[in-house]
């Protein structure tokens, strides 16, 4: 489970409404129980590192942001999406570009722009915390030649310190972008992402019983 | 708690090369090596661990998603090769000082690629060639043939070779009138031309990329003084790496030069004909368009040759939309394929490369590579 943020009230009340009442000694506690099923244990993490930890059996079940998992566990073996829309921690990866910037107002400029940097001996840099499933959108619009620098935080001062032209990042207002004069594309929506409940592949069998009570519960 | 519950496992999609591969692998490897020294190349070997950055900027960021990059001890953005070229590039302009020089060099060895959705083997080894110097035929064919000797030294009984030349596509587009962008967006898409809705696609994507305009009338010119004066505030904030000319200018161009559906539909057309032109129309220049241009000419020799090379045993197809979905390609471009269309290598021109890794070379630059661990898993162990 999502250990803070608007993602972790959102899961309690989310297993609640399922009928999964998760019980915590504090805020502060890492671990829970739940009453009815004795046999599972609720680790609270940091959603970013739920996606990983499922996909490699460290825990079963999480609920974490789709872009999260999409972003480090498209296509893996180890892990699916039971149900890929919670119907909260709504967001959405946008890309932006300095609002100086007046001759690129759709994401597709951005391939001109791309030559006009290669022309100068240069990169169009992209800082993104989801490097993957961005340059997997990048190239659903036939943009191959842009440089994706990973970064963890604050990406909207990284056109100012200069380790990045553009961005795309999460925004839900995109306020923070225009307070660092970015603006958004107008096509520029990568990728709409809302919690989403993910299972392991690589659940032992001992737990199958429990296991496919909570799916069945969770579909309901 | 068992004690097979604390072995730690092999990570995924790494493979084990066990005594009889790894003999496999390193005879051909030996063989390969051993031919391309004879024939004037020098065996050289870059380290397996590169700046991040040497890598970006070969592949524009194409590839930085299956790069394995990461921080070193000493905060250094660090990638592990996902291919050999951009390292023996840097590798032959940092001991190779003189200016006007030819280099042929080889290597082989492991790459890293990180490819999750696939279940492909995330450590390939190679062995392969890059020759810088020359532009034209000649060097062309010398690629060819080392790739297909090579091959044959592997003892890989049956492969086929795929030809194409993004050069010819671009120049062709070019010379009928349209600009860069619509060469760049077919370019980018040729890789998905056998799709059913290709031309509806691609036109739906001229559209999304502003490149058709909507009415058939002139477009109205804007003076850079208008542009300037409009966007004052605007233009005076940060703009990064590019200059205010450099926004201006292309504002007034994105106006200028929209085409209309139909001038779009029309350059679609021309380039589905020499997409499904087969090699025997090209040769004889026999499919509608008169494909005349030098570097045509110099094309339908090549294929003359390896043609020639191959002898009839294995067959070599025209495959214009071969783009090794790879930018920076603008010659020839092939890929090597098993019977049953497993690539076994490839390469091409990429004369672009040595500038855009900051070496300042316009003298030629092309290359190849031999997947290793394909052609082992081809041939059986």
């Amino acid at each position: 489970m999502p250990s803070s943020g608007s993602l972790a009230e959102g899961a309690i009340s989310f297993m609640s409404k399922k009928g999964i009442k998760i019980e915590k000694e504090s805020d502060r506690k890492l671990v829970g129980k739940i009453k009815e099923f004795p046999d599972i244990e609720i680790f609270f993490q940091r959603s970013g590192d739920i996606p990983l930890g499922i996909d490699r059996g460290m825990g079963h079940f999480g609920i974490t942001g789709l872009d999260r998992y999409l972003e480090h566990c498209e296509g893996s073996k180890n892990s699916y999406v039971v149900k890929d829309n919670l119907k909260f921690g709504d967001s959405k990866l946008v890309v932006a570009v300095p609002d100086g910037w007046i001759d690129v107002t759709s994401i597709s400029d951005l391939v001109e722009v791309c030559y006009e940097f290669k022309n100068n001996n240069n990169n169009l840099r992209l800082a993104t915390k989801y490097p993957n499933l961005v340059r997997r959108k990048l190239e659903e619009f036939g943009i191959t030649n842009v440089v994706l620098v990973t970064a963890s935080g604050g990406l909207e001062a990284a056109p100012m310190i200069g380790y990045a032209d553009i961005i795309a990042d999460i925004t839900v207002t995109g306020t923070t972008m225009k307070e660092n004069n970015l603006r958004p594309l107008l096509d520029g929506v990568l990728f709409d992402s809302q919690a989403a409940f993910i299972s392991s592949n690589l659940i032992p069998s001992k737990f199958k019983k429990s296991s496919d009570k909570i799916i069945e519960k969770i579909n309901l | 708690m068992n004690n097979s519950d604390n072995k730690v496992l092999r990570l995924n999609n790494f493979e084990d090369f066990g005594p009889s591969r790894l003999r496999l692998l390193k005879h051909i490897e030996n063989n390969c090596l051993e031919y391309l020294i004879n024939s004037g190349y020098s065996n050289v070997d870059p380290p397996i661990l590169e700046s991040a950055d040497l890598f970006l900027k070969k592949s524009l960021g194409s590839t930085s998603s299956s790069t394995y990059t990461f921080m070193d001890l000493e905060n250094q953005l660090v990638s592990m090769r996902p291919d050999f070229t951009a390292s023996v590039i840097r590798l032959i302009f940092d001991n190779l000082k003189k200016k006007d020089f030819m280099s042929k060099v080889c290597y082989s060895g492991p790459v890293f690629r990180y490819e999750p959705a696939t279940s492909k083997s995330m450590q390939i080894y190679q062995v392969g060639a890059e020759f810088l110097g020359q532009k034209g035929n000649k060097s062309d064919l010398e690629l060819l043939s080392n790739s297909i000797k090579c091959l044959d030294l592997s003892g890989v009984k049956n492969y086929k070779v795929d030809l194409g030349n993004v050069g010819i596509v671009r120049e062709f587009i070019l010379e009928k009138g349209f600009g860069n962008s619509i060469a760049e967006l077919i370019l980018n898409n040729l890789g998905n031309f056998n799709d059913k809705d290709w031309e509806k696609n691609l036109i739906f994507r001229a559209k999304q990329l502003n490149l058709i305009r909507h009415n058939n009338n002139e477009n109205d010119s804007l003076s850079y003084e208008d542009i300037l004066k409009d966007y004052e505030d605007r233009l005076s904030l940060n703009l990064g790496m590019r200059t205010q000319k450099d926004i201006i200018d292309r504002f007034a161009g994105k106006v200028a030069s929209q085409v209309t559906t139909e001038e779009i539909k029309e350059c679609i057309d021309l380039v589905k004909k020499i997409m499904n032109m087969t090699i025997e129309e090209f040769l004889d220049n026999k499919n509608g368009i008169k494909l005349d241009s030098k570097s045509c000419q110099e094309f339908r020799i090549l294929l003359k040759n390896v043609q020639n090379i191959l002898g009839e045993k294995r067959s070599l197809s025209l495959n214009f939309t071969l783009t090794r979905n790879l930018a920076y390609y603008n010659g020839i471009v092939f890929d090597v394929k098993s019977d049953d269309d497993i690539i076994l290598g490839g390469g091409g021109r990429y004369d672009d490369l040595p500038s855009r890794l900051g070496y300042d070379f316009d003298q030629g630059c092309l290359g190849f590579a031999i997947n290793l661990t394909k052609t082992t898993q081809i041939i059986g162990y």
